[in-house]
């Protein structure tokens, strides 16, 4: 019993050891499990139709079972794009024709400032109509005041005395004295044989409307309206006149885009109370050499003449300068088409940035099934500009090409796809923080 | 005690009547809940500081707090988040404390550590309620602006609510809440000469009422009140800024701002597929009754409707608990109907007496009731748990009863045998003092093994109680409940039972024509009880009904209640042994035996296959062939390398393991999350899109988004963060889809859940969005519980925030290609763009500004800073000063924010004099060197975000104010490869960084989470998997752990391996328990071993097997089944084997002799045995065919006992067969060692 038993147990032994002795290694072990990592490839998916899985290898999906597509991170099918709303853009290269907002104050045009005087001293006895408010505007010969005044009375005695002589020489030259202070009406009552008055009235030799002072021009501000009783010395201002309809526009241009002003730019208007002022064409006379210290901002003047009167000084007035900015980034000559730059312009909404780094995702290419694979487009931007339509655009400087397409909608989606999928994003310039290089082949 | 309830039968019979109606109160008013409360003992502390970013709530609010609160007693752990404007901390808590008690020592803390905060931050607690408390949420719905929707809510709605009992809080979601909002345009006050300082003042100066006195005029008092207020937007516009006494007219506010009536800075927003919403969330305080706080919060809004129709508003839910309590009630409570049911056919069909099985059956309904009544006592809610460790206890529940019965029968039967030999009649009547004396023997002979057999099964139970945290706070109440259950049956069945069966066992003389009229009066009811509709069985969820017509019905069951009522009358006393199904078991077994007793070996084999295969596929080939794989690395081998070890592991894997089936709430919460550089327009727009798409799958009933977070301290969510309510229709009213079968055939039939889901997040895909498909309670608790929001994370914990999330982003990429691991992310909350202004001394020194000066500006300028408070009713409105909408969106405008001169002047000074700039560096690569592409890979990630390439051999690399160049510029300029050829101050102005959105920070140390979730694996093989991977890539220098960082798995897979550990430990000693019990009870170490190895291995085995069989996994819920099934399964092999060893006190001598006793006690044991297994088996059944809400829960539990007690049929035969065996053997050497040793003593008979 015991020795078959032994001897069953030895001859299985032996029979086991022989055959396994015996087996093709390959039955037994099986070569060295490929490793994981070896199939994989950067930036290429494989995700199940069915179910939220997305693997690194093909094959089928561990949950479902379902044989697993290749998705490409930034590749985008036509229900995709659908979903995330995806808009493009061709970008064009042309003139950067840049919008610079400014605010600023309407007032009289001073380069129409006219003052009346009297060209003899005296004291005013009266006042007529023009010399009693500011804002009056005056004809031209209207009278302005009665003067007493003693020197013209003089004169007006040698007149008549030099008449009474005959005395030509001496009349004509007394006539020439009062035609040069503007009394030549009284003049021709002498020489008409009247007797010389003390009192004479003086007119304005201009049109235009009375003003105190022009704000900016020195001691304009202390101006006053000529007084009853007032002493006045030959040729002390009596009175402004200024074109009512000519205006200067003083616009404060912020510093940022101090540069892009130039004279001879044109300027569209809006006021407060009018809204946009289309007709009213102006352009910069004047750029201020210096910003203002106080307010950090350059000066701009515009002349205009407003005859149907939309403007009154002192509106509130914001200005928008059409500016085209020249090839080196300052700002072109109007006047000379050929220095206008040309550029490529991106939309802001196809730009996502962090502040420094700005991206955007060009289309690279489209399959026939609808499919587009958008591909990182790191820029360089230059300034921000805002066209006619207020629509904000780049400038790229580097990155981009005029043709190439962009998305404009969608972009933070497209941004973030390639972000969770680890391929270079805005964040991650070098796609997922990698640090193998076992990784990259 | 016994005796003198038998003896007192209506002492008694009040007793449980007493009994009953208190359960019954105890029933209706117990609190139901879906699932029990899982959530930590936790209290929250939340600050805000507006408009303050992480970092400066992190370093001055969040973590002060968090070491101060961290010395509490008690305290666990402190969690802190700290996002922008607001600080979270949660502050762990021991599981045991009172949650009050806590509240009340955090909030003596918190007094104390005022003086440690910024001034104006005010930390308070959170609600008294759990994430689950989250019950309830609406939506107001109606042609009204959200501005006034909201104004509405927080009026009307909000104080209304939150008087509601019950209710912790009401969490205002969505909408825009009222503010005054004077726009100005900097230029235009600068050309009116003010500044903003002015303005403000103005503004602060504008409105107060003021209470001056009385007076008294002719007897009559009058009150005087000053009232000056803001109240209105024209209040506002009229503040006056300047008058002038001479000149008249001042200049109003309104002359030279804008002022309207806006929307505050939103922190959330709610949103369906179309439009925003405004809603709130009902919160409700710990250990309320959720239905009954949602009842009354209903009943509430029910109140306030005129007052809203008046308002032109609805409301519409969103989310409701309530719907998901009563399904899993009634899916519990349909079970147990059923379970109840089927037993009590079960009953009916062995002891085929109606009388006997209404005496065992009573000890159900009143078990449960008494379950309930001590439930009630210990605070206890009825949820599905609670309601699960009744149902699964039924079966077990009528065997006390069963046993009790049974024994009084035979007794009885017994007397009748005496009567009859004595020629005397039997007495009939319960009263006769012969047949109280009977019932009260026979009750006395089984009380005590009934309760030993209690004590088993409540000991075998007692591992559970052990589990701690979620599993612990899962299962507790199916283990108390259970234990009760069995605790009120023992009771009923030992103290009721026999009393009724001495009323109900004698047979009764009833006089015919009563029992006639009675029967016809119960058949007649019957019958007209269901003439009229018939009989209805609601099938596929309510989809159809099969109906029995009344007809047809009424005349069948009218019959049936009538043939009963006559049998119970007439019913005699019988000898179970006699009816026909006692004899069939008896043939049956006969049959079998026999066969089985001639071929031992091969029935060895087949106990030997089926439980080795069912290990096989249930613990899989990786788990078993442990021994060989330590044999083969003891010998220096890799058996993994083996062809068969591969096979079979492919083969067999094994189920899966996770913590716990989750519960079909009916409703999903979709989160996807976007990267934090998303802001709220593009975020929303995303929502809506997301919305619009879900909304289109039939099977959803509504969506609703929330972006960011409601206002509570209980939901800590960033703005970009989406959670998506989806309510899924009814089951009945998901429409049939067509599908087409491999081979061809199309069939038409409603989607699964599964493929429901399938099919949503197929169409939520958006490219660039990260989804998460959960539900709504399983993702609060998991969020609140562990801090994260996937069921499974890698949390790395350091100091230095870039790395560790430099880490994260690397660990990420190693983990995502384990298989079964979904939904793999970082938590992505850094990458914020942050533009900072920092301040040039030098600058400001030349204006003579300080920093304040200038920080005030800015905030004012933005709109940051309220200046003043509008007072309307019993709610104050900010009113803020800032620049026009235009000038303020815009980075590029930010630097023209004008900032007052020191003088006080006409004149300020933009923003961006005073900043310190950074610089640009313009390099140019020779060409002996990288190109300017390739250079970027070698700078750090901050400032490859810094540059940009222009070309080939050009590139700009802006570097803030201060900070030096990146190492390998330095040295690439020092080496030549570079030239820098330009350097400009950044047209940019302001310093743009990239910063965290929100901060975590556990016990102080800063935190970052991979998250994942497990899908067609088991959370634990998972994350097993992924570790290794993480090891694997630190080990070769693919990944680099930070310097003082760590990083471990959390989630809750965190609970499973907890739980797993406890319950090894528990189970080992359980068992342990078990063998001495069996000891105690056979006495015999052979019966026992026999028991251990054949009936127990064969019976888990059964488990698996049908576990593997059915698709589960390996859930903690799977593991309560099998101790239910061990403690069932214990109980018959002691009963039998207890009456085999009584069989075997003295020596058979032949094999014959063996072979008879063995037989018969077999044959004593196999109703009884049969008889309960059936019971336990049959009562269960129910629960595999359940499929309303709730059952994915308890069917785990159900499926190991049910696979185990169909094995468990062969040891019905393994005891008596491998019991003969060894006194065959055992005999046979007697026999030798007779031949042997001729004239030895015989020896005495060995009790092995």
């Amino acid at each position: 019993m015991r020795s078959t038993g032994l001897i069953v147990g030895v001859a299985g032994l032996l029979l086991g050891a022989g055959l396994i002795a015996l087996l093709p290694e390959s039955a037994l072990f099986s070569v060295a499990a490929p490793h994981d990592s070896a199939a994989e490839t950067a930036g290429e998916r494989w995700a199940c139709p069915m179910m939220d899985f997305i693997g690194r290898k093909p094959g089928d999906c561990p949950v479902c079972g379902m044989k697993m597509t290749k998705v490409t991170s930034g590749e985008l099918t036509r229900e995709q794009q659908r979903r995330m709303d995806v808009q493009l853009t061709t970008l064009v290269e042309g003139p950067a024709r840049a919008v610079v907002r400014a605010y600023g104050a309407v007032r009289y045009d001073d380069r129409t400032l006219q003052v009346v005087i009297p060209r003899v001293g005296g004291r005013i006895v009266k006042r007529h109509e023009v010399a009693r408010h500011m804002g009056a505007d005056a004809q031209v010969g209207d009278p302005v005041i009665d003067l007493y005044s003693p020197e013209a009375f003089a004169a007006q005695g040698e007149l008549a005395a030099a008449v009474k002589l005959g005395d030509q020489p001496t009349v004509r030259a007394l006539a020439e004295r009062f035609q040069r202070w503007n009394l030549a009406d009284v003049a021709a009552a002498v020489l008409a044989g009247g007797s010389p008055v003390d009192t004479v009235t003086i007119r304005s030799p201009f049109a235009g409307r009375v003003v105190l002072g022009i704000e900016g021009e020195a001691g304009g501000m202390e101006a006053r309206l000529p007084q009853v009783g007032q002493e006045v010395m030959a040729d002390a201002v009596l009175l402004r006149l200024v074109d009512p309809h000519a205006y200067m526009v003083v616009v404060h241009v912020p510093e940022t885009r101090a540069h892009w002003v130039r004279a001879g730019l044109p300027v569209r208007l809006s006021s407060d109370d009018r809204g946009d002022l289309p007709e009213m064409g102006a352009t910069i006379t004047w750029v201020a050499p210096e910003l203002n210290l106080a307010i950090r901002a350059r000066e701009v003047h515009l002349h205009l003449s407003d005859p149907a009167g939309r403007l009154l000084p002192g509106s509130l007035v914001n200005a928008r300068i059409e500016s085209v900015l020249a090839a080196d980034l300052s700002v072109a000559d109007p006047a000379k088409p050929g220095t206008v730059g040309a550029f490529v312009l991106i939309p802001k909404t196809a730009v996502i940035s962090t502040g420094v780094r700005n991206v955007a995702w060009r289309v690279a290419g489209r399959q026939r099934d609808g499919r587009i694979r958008f591909e990182l487009a790191p820029l360089a931007l230059g300034p921000r500009i805002e066209d006619e339509s207020g629509n904000d655009l780049f400038v790229v400087r580097a990155g981009l090409k005029a043709g190439d397409e962009v998305a404009t909608q969608g972009v933070f989606l497209i941004d973030s796809q390639a972000q969770l999928a680890g391929t270079p994003s805005l964040l991650f310039p070098q796609g997922a923080v990698a640090p193998a290089p076992a990784h990259s082949h | 005690m016994l005796s003198f309830t038998i003896r007192n039968p209506f002492l008694t019979l009040a007793a449980t009547l007493a009994l009953a109606l208190g359960g019954l109160w105890a029933w209706r008013n117990v609190p139901v809940d879906a699932i029990p409360d899982l959530s930590d003992n936790q209290v929250i502390v939340w600050a805000e500081w507006p408009g303050k970013s992480p970092q400066d709530m992190d370093a001055q609010v969040t973590s002060r707090l968090a070491r101060e609160l961290q010395g509490l007693p008690g305290v666990q752990t402190v969690r802190g988040m700290s996002l922008y404007g607001a600080s979270y901390l949660y502050v762990i808590f021991e599981e045991k404390r009172d949650l009050y008690d806590c509240r009340t020592r955090v909030l003596e803390r918190l007094s104390q550590v005022q003086g440690l905060l910024p001034a104006g931050v005010n930390p308070r607690l959170g609600p008294d309620a759990t994430a689950m408390g989250q019950v309830f949420a609406f939506t107001l719905q109606g042609p009204r602006d959200l501005e006034t929707k909201r104004f509405l809510l927080d009026q009307i709605v909000v104080p209304a609510l939150r008087a509601v009992p019950g209710v912790a809080e009401v969490a205002p979601a969505g909408g825009i809440a009222r503010e005054y909002q004077i726009d100005v345009d900097p230029t235009r006050i600068e050309e009116q000469g003010i500044t903003l300082d002015q303005l403000m003042t103005a503004v602060r100066q504008a409105g107060r009422d003021v209470g001056a006195m009385s007076v008294e005029q002719s007897g009559v008092e009058t009150m005087i009140r000053g009232v000056g207020f803001i109240r209105s937007v024209a209040d506002v516009e009229n503040i006056v800024i300047r008058g002038d006494r001479t000149k008249g007219a001042g200049l109003r506010l309104g002359d030279i701002a804008d002022v309207r009536l806006g929307g505050q800075f939103r922190q959330g927003l709610l949103a369906d597929g179309y439009q925003e919403h405004v809603g709130a969330i009902i919160g409700m305080r710990v250990h309320e009754d959720p239905k009954t706080v949602i009842d009354a919060v209903k009943k509430r809004l029910e109140d306030l409707r005129p007052t809203l129709v008046r308002e032109q508003l609805g409301v519409a839910v969103f989310y409701d608990r309530s719907q998901l309590i009563r399904e899993t009630t009634a899916t519990v409570t349909s079970t147990l109907q059923e379970a109840v049911i089927t037993t009590i056919f079960v009953v009916v069909a062995f002891l085929l007496h109606v009388r006997a099985s209404l005496a065992v059956a009573v000890s159900l309904p009143l078990g449960m009731l008494f379950t309930f009544l001590v439930m009630h006592l210990l605070g206890l809610g009825a949820n599905i748990m609670s309601l699960a460790g009744i149902a699964i206890a039924i079966g077990v529940m009528v065997d006390f009863g069963i046993i009790m019965t049974e024994n009084i029968t035979q007794h009885l039967v017994d007397l009748q045998e005496t009567c009859r030999r004595e020629g005397r009649p039997m007495p009939t009547s319960p009263f006769d003092p012969e047949i109280t004396e009977t019932v009260v023997r026979a009750a006395r002979e089984v009380a005590r093994p009934l309760l030993t057999s209690a004590a088993t099964t409540v000991i075998g139970f007692l591992p559970i109680f052990a589990l701690t945290d979620q599993a612990g706070r899962l299962f507790e109440p199916l283990a108390l409940t259970k234990s009760l259950a069995i605790s009120g049956a023992v009771l009923f069945g030992t103290l009721l039972v026999p009393v009724l069966c001495r009323l109900l066992l004698p047979p009764w003389h009833v006089r015919k024509p009563l029992l006639l009229s009675l029967a016809g009066l119960g058949g007649g009811v019957a019958f007209g009880w269901f003439f009229r509709d018939g009989w209805a069985l609601p099938m596929e969820y309510g989809r159809w009904t099969l109906t029995i017509p009344g007809w047809l019905f009424a005349p069948l069951f009218g019959g049936l209640v009538a043939l009963t009522i006559w049998r119970i009358g007439r019913e005699r006393l019988v000898n179970y042994e006699e009816n026909p199904m006692s004899r069939g078991i008896h043939v049956a077994y006969e049959w079998a035996y026999s066969r089985i007793q001639r071929h031992k070996v091969a029935f060895t084999l087949t106990i030997a296959a089926m439980a080795f295969g069912g290990y096989l596929l249930g613990a899989g080939w990786p788990t078993l062939s442990w021994p060989l794989r330590k044999l083969f690395s003891v010998a220096g081998a890799d058996f993994s390398r083996t062809t068969l070890d591969q096979e079979m592991s492919r083969r067999f894997p094994g189920v899966g393991s996770s913590f716990l089936p989750p519960l079909d709430e009916g409703s999903l919460l979709f989160m996807p999350s976007i990267p934090a550089t998303g802001g709220l327009g593009e975020t929303q727009r995303i929502m809506l899109t997301q919305n619009r798409l879900i909304e289109s799958i039939p099977e959803v009933a509504s969506v609703m988004g929330k972006m960011g977070r409601a206002e509570t301290a209980l939901d800590p969510a960033p703005l970009g963060m989406i959670e998506t309510v989806v309510l899924l229709k009814p089951y009945a009213e998901w429409p049939v889809h067509e599908f087409t079968d491999p081979d061809g055939e199309t069939t038409l039939r409603p989607r699964t859940l599964a493929e429901v889901r399938q099919a949503l997040s197929a169409i939520s895909d958006i490219p660039g969005v990260a989804p998460s498909w959960l539900q709504p309670i399983e993702t609060r608790v998991v969020m609140l519980s562990t801090g994260i929001r996937s069921l499974i994370a890698l949390q790395v914990l350091g100091d230095d925030s870039d790395a560790l999330e430099a880490f994260a982003e690397a660990a990420e990429k190693v983990i995502q290609p384990t298989p079964g691991a979904e939904d793999v992310q970082m938590q992505r909350e850094g990458g914020k763009p942050y533009a900072e202004i920092r301040l040039d001394a030098a600058k400001l020194a030349r204006f003579g500004l300080s920093n304040e000066q200038v920080m005030a500006s800015v905030e004012t300028a933005l709109g940051g800073m309220a200046v003043t408070y509008s007072v309307e009713g019993a709610l104050r409105y900010p009113v803020r000063i800032r620049y026009l909408r235009e000038r303020r969106d815009d980075a590029d405008e930010l630097l023209q924010v004008q900032v007052a001169a020191m003088d006080g002047g006409h004149g300020a000074i933009p923003l961006t004099n005073l900043l310190a700039i950074p610089t640009v560096h313009e390099l140019e690569f020779n060409p002996g060197g990288p190109d300017a592409h390739a250079f970027l890979a070698t700078l750090p990630l901050a400032s490859q975000r810094n540059y940009v390439a222009l070309s080939e051999r050009r590139a700009e690399l802006t570097v803030a104010a201060n900070d030096a160049l990146p190492r390998s510029l330095r040295d690439a300029l020092a080496s030549q490869q570079v030239r820098k050829v330009g350097e400009r101050p950044s047209e940019l102005g302001l310093t743009y960084t990239i910063g965290p959105m929100a901060i975590r920070s556990e016990g102080g140390k800063r935190t970052q989470y991979v998250l994942l979730n497990a899908r067609g694996r088991g959370e634990v093989e998972v994350v097993q998997d992924a570790d290794a991977r993480l090891r694997a890539a630190l080990a070769d220098g693919r990944l680099e752990l930070p310097a003082g960082a760590t990083y471990r798995w959390v989630g809750r897979y965190e609970q499973k391996i907890k739980a797993d550990r406890t319950l090894r430990w528990i189970i080992s000693a359980s068992m342990l328990v078990m063998v001495v019990l069996i000891y105690l009870g056979t006495r015999s170490w052979l019966i026992t071993a026999i028991i251990i190895l054949a009936n127990a291995s064969v019976t888990t085995a059964g488990g698996f097997f049908l576990v593997w069989l059915w698709g589960a996994e390996m859930t903690t819920a799977v593991v309560v089944g099998f101790l239910v099934l061990l403690g069932v399964m214990f109980n018959d092999g002691i009963l039998l084997g207890t009456y085999l060893q009584e069989q075997f006190k003295t020596h058979p001598g032949t094999v014959d002799e063996v072979h008879r006793r063995v037989f018969l006690a077999g044959l004593r044991r196999r109703r009884p045995a049969i008889m309960t297994n059936a019971t336990t088996l049959l009562s269960l059944i129910p629960v595999l065919w359940s499929t309303g809400r709730g059952s994915e829960l308890m069917q785990p539990m159900v499926l190991p006992v049910i696979g185990g007690m169909i094995f468990d049929v062969v040891s019905l035969f393994s005891v008596p067969v491998f019991f003969t065996w060894y006194w065959e053997l055992k005999l046979a050497r007697e026999q030798r060692n007779v031949v042997a040793t001729v004239g030895s003593v015989p020896q005495s008979p060995p009790i092995a």
